[in-house]
């Protein structure tokens, strides 16, 4: 028997009390699509598009640079990456870059177009944050990196990004969000990377599919009031804005329109029948 | 109503088929879905589920049927995978979960052919029992119901990084009790 077989047959070999606590504690309520929960008061807040979501606080010296110093080779189509120490709110230094990309290596997600799509109709009926599906360019993207030693004494690295979307379309039937066609929102999102003993970074995961940034993408934001998409490490930066969206799943245009439509019929066949 | 049902199932009450439906049809359905990765198959292994639901009750006397259901809904979407000679792939969440604890513990270049799937149950129930509440709440829903990731993190509210690297550790942690136990697969 092949051995991932053997493991899987094990795994549903589990006891039945841990299958009665997991499905006890799978959420129940059901909210129907048109009656999704709206968008805190804060998001009405429109931001131009030069304006950017955090406060930027300059390192009065340069600072050791080779103590943060993380390699970026993609940078946003057409523009230079640039990069400066600074220091946040807690006295950490951090590094900022100007049109940020993906490091060199970045493991990118098997294209999960299918599972955003399934996943944002599991958005239609949870009790779930503010929805937003929109198709958009972006605009600009910065990121923050940190330096840090894990509980287990490896070094790691994080990053967390920022990037301003220019919203084309709306693909939310009650948009009840603030934004609208022509305005920015600023969306965030984070890596994780294992520096190893050669200071080469060993491990990335980045979920969605890698959408270059000059092309129009979908995408699915959500937000929370308690903003539960921003780890602790860079909500305790400073260096994130109240107004940042969550990006919950990114996919090529073609590629949602395809997908979708199968997954709605898929979820209407399901409720018509049984 | 778990009692009632059971009641029933108990007495031949063929109601009990349309109560298990309205009630649990959803998840079988769904967690069918993930495995299979094909409306029909998900549907047909529906029907299969609650034909053996039937069938089996009683004698058996499930603790509860929701997990009974939920049981049988993954043991017979996997069998049917397995047995499907088309070629068919199976759900994505499936492949993807599957890869991902096949590229962490399936690591032995010599087959173990003398360690059952009992022995290894046995084994995963100590490292489920030695988790929190919610990490074993992340290790269910992912390897053994394949939920999609960003479905995990939106019910427990947490970034779909942080649910990612939980698993990652969940993985490491049980190949070294793997390893603590000289088993092998």
């Amino acid at each position: 028997m092949r051995k991932i077989n053997k493991l899987n047959d094990a795994i549903g070999g589990i006891d039945e009390k841990f299958v009665e606590e997991y499905i006890e504690c799978a959420p129940r309520k059901r909210i129907p699509w048109k009656t999704i929960a709206v968008s805190a008061a804060c998001f009405a807040v429109i931001l131009s598009a030069v304006y950017l979501p955090f406060a930027l606080r300059k390192v009065p010296d340069k600072g050791d640079k080779s103590s943060t110093e993380v390699p970026f080779y993609t940078g946003m189509a057409g523009l230079e990456a640039s990069s400066e120490v600074i220091i946040d709110s807690l006295g950490r230094e951090v590094l900022h870059t100007k049109n940020a990309g993906l490091p060199d290596g970045t493991l990118v997600g098997q294209n999960s177009a299918l599972d955003w799509c399934t996943t944002s109709y599991c958005y239609m009926t949870h009790d779930t944050p503010s929805l937003l599906a929109i198709k958009g360019i972006k605009v600009s993207s910065d990121s923050y990196s940190y330096k840090s030693v894990g509980e287990d004494g490896a070094e790691y690295v994080r990053i967390c990004y920022v990037s301003g979307i220019r919203i084309s379309d709306m693909l939310k039937e009650n948009n009840t969000s603030g934004y609208d066609e022509g305005d920015i929102i600023y969306v965030f999102d984070y890596l994780t990377g294992q520096v190893n003993e050669d200071g080469e970074m060993t491990y990335f995961f980045y979920k969605e599919s890698c959408i270059p940034p000059e092309e129009e993408a979908v995408y699915l934001l959500s937000t929370n009031e308690k903003k539960s998409y921003i780890p602790a490490w860079a909500k305790e930066s400073g260096l994130i804005a109240e107004n940042v969206w969550d990006t919950t799943g990114v996919t090529s245009v073609e590629n949602f329109e395809v997908i979708w439509q199968e997954v709605l019929d898929n979820w209407k066949h399901f409720e018509e029948n049984y | 109503m778990e009692n009632e049902l059971l009641k029933k199932l108990n007495g031949r009450d063929e109601s009990a088929l349309g109560d298990i439906q309205k009630n649990y049809g959803k998840m079988i359905y769904a967690l069918s879905l993930r495995i299979l990765g094909s409306r029909e198959d998900a549907e047909e292994c529906a029907n299969d589920v609650l034909l053996e639901i039937w069938n089996t009750v009683p004698p058996k006397q499930p603790e509860r049927i929701s997990a009974y259901a939920c049981m049988l809904a993954r043991r017979t979407a996997i069998d049917k995978l397995r047995a499907n000679t088309a070629g068919k792939r199976g759900g994505v969440e499936y492949i993807l979960a599957t890869a991902e604890l096949e590229n962490e513990l399936c690591i032995c270049d010599t087959a173990a052919e003398d360690i059952d799937s009992y022995e290894i149950s046995e084994l995963i129930n100590e490292f489920l029992g030695s988790l929190s509440s919610r990490d074993r709440y992340i290790f269910i829903a992912r390897y053994y119901a394949f939920e999609d990731i960003s479905e995990i993190a939106v019910k427990l509210g947490m970034a779909k990084n942080a649910v990612n690297i939980r698993l990652s550790r969940m993985r490491k942690r049980l190949r070294c009790l793997f390893a603590e136990r000289n088993i092998y697969i």
